[in-house]
């Protein structure tokens, strides 16, 4: 049983890649979403984690060849199995958001570069507004002084000035944190594509510490049947799992040849 | 697609400004050094110049708030990825409890020649590697562990900076659209004020100080004798309604008007027709309906008048706007709570 789960575990592996693949196709809401393949891989980890504390106890009060040795540590590996998969499932979900992220920002910095002229024609426009809004404010001026009438729309334009000199000093706002943003952007590819690289190790990591799990399952396993061979080799079922091993024989009774 | 749609949508409004403000700059660029030379004619050329004004305000707002819109919906376009610490349970106590006991085994039958026994210190001996294997392991995965939970803090601190830029870059592009708005209404203000003050020093209307150097002669009957508006009659009479795009209010919005100007010896009426939005969950009456009726003044922003369909009173402005076909509407009553008593807005010429 647990060689079979070995075998199997690359393609659950794989199930989990699909299954994520689908999942942020659809909403990130429900049972696929990222914090419930998280409450999924806790509760599988806990599940394992009391199965395989107690393993050990539990065995040490079973004769070797009590069926229930073998079902044990089934038990055991199967937990674990499902521990791996619900981990696979949930890392699998985080690096394809992370590479959406990844791309989504590609995305946002590729426009923000292209724009980062714009913010400086907008503070180039506004200054020429002011100065604009100010030279005619002084050409009305000159004005005043043979049409008194005129001080009323002159004062206007003084008002008009002083909004012109807020929308100027708002735009060279805008253009000095627009250079800052593609900085800072940039900086944020950097480190999503850094953590990209992170989750795929963790992955890796996870599909690794499952495998060594699994093969000392087996070696558990194949332990359990040579202490049963031991006792009683009529009802050792099954050859050790690890690497198989030649049919013992019953050593020869001591001091005769075989 | 969409990212796409959202270029040009940017790019097409920058491009209506700039055109916008070239047109407006190049309309009458000595307005301001002519204002006391130019006389009557200054009024005309301050209304153009006040409609391409107009034009350019309403563009730049427009670009403004695509700008804003756009920034704020690249601000949303990096979520957070939100990932969890992974809560793996130490098992280094747990791995070298069976290390100590699998190499005891080991040592314990290390000697017994029995072939069984041998089989089963092979077994150990290979369970104790896959332990030593999960015991390698477990630093690899904690390392792991701990280089998704630097990394991913590192690019959420990187992503929160960034959008908290966006926030500003958005509310900074918001204001400087309300200020523009705000700008755009001073000028129109300007342009009506540069034209009127121009009028005025052109034909006085009234004078308690004859003038010493004017003959008696040349002075003009004033209008205010003949009760004649100083704007052609046009810029009041005729059919106006509310402006589906660039339109312009104050206060209560308007989501339609209708306004009808007869002028019969001087004297004009009318009936206005408009429907006004409401503030969500108001269930007050959005519609008003009146009628005027009044003597034509000699200036130049006409008042009337009014009883609404309700019956209440009021007065009605009617104010010629920066252009020929434009009039402001500026109107108030003393009707009941739950309907519209004050309105202001811009109408166009039908």
């Amino acid at each position: 049983m647990v060689p079979a789960v070995r075998r199997r575990l690359p393609w659950l592996a794989l199930i989990a890649c699909f299954a994520a693949a689908a999942a942020l196709r659809a909403q990130d809401t429900g049972t696929n979403s990222l914090p419930a393949l998280q409450d999924a891989a806790a509760k599988r980890t806990a599940e394992w984690s009391s199965l395989n504390t107690s393993l050990e106890p539990r065995l040490v009060r079973l004769l070797p060849c009590d069926p229930r040795v073998r079902t044990s540590v089934e038990e055991v590996a199967k937990a674990a199995d499902s521990r791996t998969v619900a981990l696979t499932s949930y890392w699998n979900m985080a690096s394809i958001r992370s590479k959406a992220q990844v791309e989504a920002i590609r995305g946002v910095v590729a426009r923000e570069e292209a724009r980062g002229e714009d913010w400086s024609k907008n503070r180039t426009q506004a200054e020429q507004e002011l100065a604009a809004t100010s030279a005619q404010s002084a050409a009305l001026k000159a004005s005043v002084q043979q049409v008194p009438a005129l001080a009323g729309p002159q004062k206007t334009l003084e008002s008009i000035a002083a909004t012109d000199q807020l929308l100027a000093a708002q735009a060279q706002g805008r253009a000095t944190d627009g250079g800052l943003l593609v900085a800072d952007l940039r900086e944020l590819l950097t480190s999503a594509q850094t953590r990209q690289s992170a989750i795929d190790e963790q992955l890796k990591s996870v599909s690794a510490e499952g495998q060594r799990w699994s093969a000392y399952y087996a070696a558990r396993q194949a332990r359990a049947q040579v202490e049963c061979f031991i006792i009683n080799p009529a009802a050792a079922t099954a050859p050790p799992a690890v690497r198989p091993l030649a049919p013992a024989p019953r050593p020869n009774p001591t001091g005769t040849k075989p | 697609m969409r990212r796409a749609l959202a270029v040009l949508l940017v790019a097409s409004a920058a491009l209506a400004q700039q055109e916008a403000r070239e047109s407006w700059r190049k309309t009458d660029p000595n307005l301001e050094r002519d204002a006391a030379t130019a006389g009557a004619t200054l009024g005309a050329r301050a209304d153009k110049a006040a409609a391409e004004a107009a034009k350019y305000f309403a563009a730049q707002k427009a670009s403004l708030d695509t700008l804003a819109k756009d920034t704020a919906q690249k601000a949303s376009a990096v979520p957070p990825l939100n990932l969890r610490p992974e809560t793996s349970p130490n098992l280094d106590a747990y791995l070298a409890r069976q290390t100590t006991v699998l190499s005891s085994s080991i040592d314990t039958i290390a000697r017994d020649p029995d072939r069984g026994i041998q089989q089963l210190r092979q077994a150990l001996e290979r369970e104790r590697a896959a332990v030593a294997g999960l015991s390698a392991g477990s630093k690899g995965s904690q390392t792991a562990r701990e280089a998704v939970a630097q990394t991913a803090a590192s690019a959420e601190q990187a992503r929160v900076r960034t959008m908290e830029l966006y926030r500003k870059l958005t509310a900074s592009l918001q204001q400087s659209a309300q200020l523009t708005e705000q700008a755009g209404t001073a000028w129109a203000g300007y342009y009506r004020s540069l034209s009127d003050a121009a009028r005025s020093a052109a034909v006085p209307v009234t004078s308690s100080v004859p003038a010493p150097s004017s003959p008696p002669v040349a002075i003009p009957p004033t209008p205010v004798a003949r009760n004649i508006p100083p704007v052609p009659l046009s810029r009041y009479v005729g059919s106006w309604t509310y402006p589906t795009v660039g339109a312009h209010f104050h206060g209560a919005q308007p989501l339609s008007a209708d306004l009808v100007v007869q002028d019969e010896n001087g004297r004009a009426s009318g009936t206005l027709s408009a429907r006004f939005k409401l503030p969500p969950g108001d269930a007050g009456n959005p519609v008003v309906q009146f009628t005027f009726e009044g003597a034509l003044q000699s200036s130049r922003d006409q008042t009337f008048a009014v009883t609404t369909s309700g019956g209440a009173k009021g007065t009605l402005e009617l104010i010629p706007g920066p252009a020929f076909n434009l009039l402001e509407v500026n109107f108030s009553t003393d009707g009941k709570p739950g309907t519209i008593r004050q309105g202001n807005f811009l109408l166009v010429k039908k």
